[in-house]
């Protein structure tokens, strides 16, 4: 399918509004400023993307979710390896510096945060939009940041040369967390998802 | 524990793709259940390194013969040959990952198994001997490829790396 810019002016403000709302969610469950910040929607070749991703060997932690219905899509949230016990004691409402190892708790929290910025994206489709979408259980892996974003693009790169895909800025206050958050939506189906979303405009 | 690495003469390979270089230059990239296979021609200093994604090309398969092992390798081969000059006799093989990124039972879903045995395959039909490998597990590679000496640095995730 031909990716147009009108293709790119409605993803633009759908994604836009999405993840405005999964920045606030996030910064209510945190308790502290979570900006996230659309930086581009962009049609990029697959090499081209993992080539950017594997020059710098961070080791992260990435937590994977799919939405499937009206608008299916995938959501990787990658933050690095000692940027979790920060995001893991804001999250318990803990003194930053308390967590100080990899547990069930830090990967619960990965998977927690995964899940609320999908959850939140999900909800603006639902209720601005009126799209169906449903959830898969957020799955986390810690990696080499290359490695896991090769494992968010595998299925989509199967079936193409390029990717449609959204990236973002993503700062939490008071740290120095440096998150990103992925969206993948899937590129055969675009025609079909914009045609929903415009219907219901 | 990743190799770090602050040098200007890094050439970095993505998904689907290969790099060609000659010394002193250094190739690196990131696998998962990708394969990276390295080509070195020692009498040249050339190497090349492809990065394959899936084992075949099938008929609905994409424009990019790079991402493929049965079309990937001989493209670099036919490059690095007949483009940046390298010996087709002296053309030896190191190949990386393959692992098993995605925890499923069916073997037919363990793409990095499949992956490696094409790339050994291909590597037979074409006559070149493979000199190191090192494949399989469930975490990420992290090579670098030195052209100068034909080494290259494995990093696995989690383990601290060795030099094949």
């Amino acid at each position: 399918m031909q990716i147009t810019e009108n293709h790119l002016r409605v993803i633009n403000i759908i994604f836009g509004l999405s993840i405005d709302h999964a920045s606030r969610t996030l910064s209510k469950t945190l308790k502290t400023g979570a900006k996230i910040e659309m930086v581009r929607a962009s049609v990029i070749d697959i090499s081209k993307i993992t080539e950017q991703m594997n020059e710098n060997p961070r080791e992260v932690s990435g937590a994977f979710v799919s939405l499937e219905g009206d608008v299916p899509l995938k959501l990787l949230f990658l933050i690095p390896l000692q940027g979790v016990f920060r995001l893991t004691d804001l999250f318990m409402r803990k003194p930053l510096g308390t967590t100080t190892e990899f547990n069930e708790f830090t990967e619960s929290v990965v998977q927690e945060v995964g899940n609320i910025l999908a959850s939140s994206i999900s909800n603006v489709m639902v209720s601005d939009f009126g799209v169906k979408t449903s959830l898969s259980s957020p799955t986390v892996r810690n990696d080499f940041a290359g490695t896991i974003f090769s494992m968010f693009v595998m299925e989509e790169a199967m079936i193409t040369d390029d990717l449609l895909l959204i990236e973002t800025r993503f700062e939490v206050s008071k740290t120095e967390l440096e998150c990103c958050l992925f969206l993948l939506p899937r590129i055969s189906s675009l025609e079909a998802t914009i045609g929903k979303i415009e219907v219901c405009k | 524990m990743p190799i770090n690495v602050a040098n200007s003469n890094v050439v970095t390979v993505g998904v689907g793709d290969y790099k060609i270089v000659r010394a002193p230059k250094l190739l690196k990239t990131l696998l998962g259940s990708c394969i990276g296979v390295a080509l070195y021609d020692s009498t040249t200093k050339i190497g090349g390194l492809l990065h394959i994604m899936l084992p075949k090309r099938e008929n609905n398969a994409t424009q990019k013969a790079s991402k493929y092992a049965d079309s990937g390798i001989s493209v670099m081969i036919d490059h690095m040959v007949n483009n940046a000059g390298a010996c087709r006799a002296s053309l030896t093989a190191k190949v990386f990952g393959g692992a098993c990124m995605f925890l499923v039972g069916n073997p037919l879903f363990d793409i990095g198994r499949r992956n490696e045995d094409e790339v050994r395959r291909v590597l037979q039909e074409e006559d070149i001997r493979i000199l190191a490998h090192r494949t399989g597990g469930n975490k990420g590679y992290q090579i670098l490829f030195d052209t100068n000496t034909g080494k290259i640095t494995c990093g696995i995730f989690g383990e601290a790396p060795e030099e094949y």
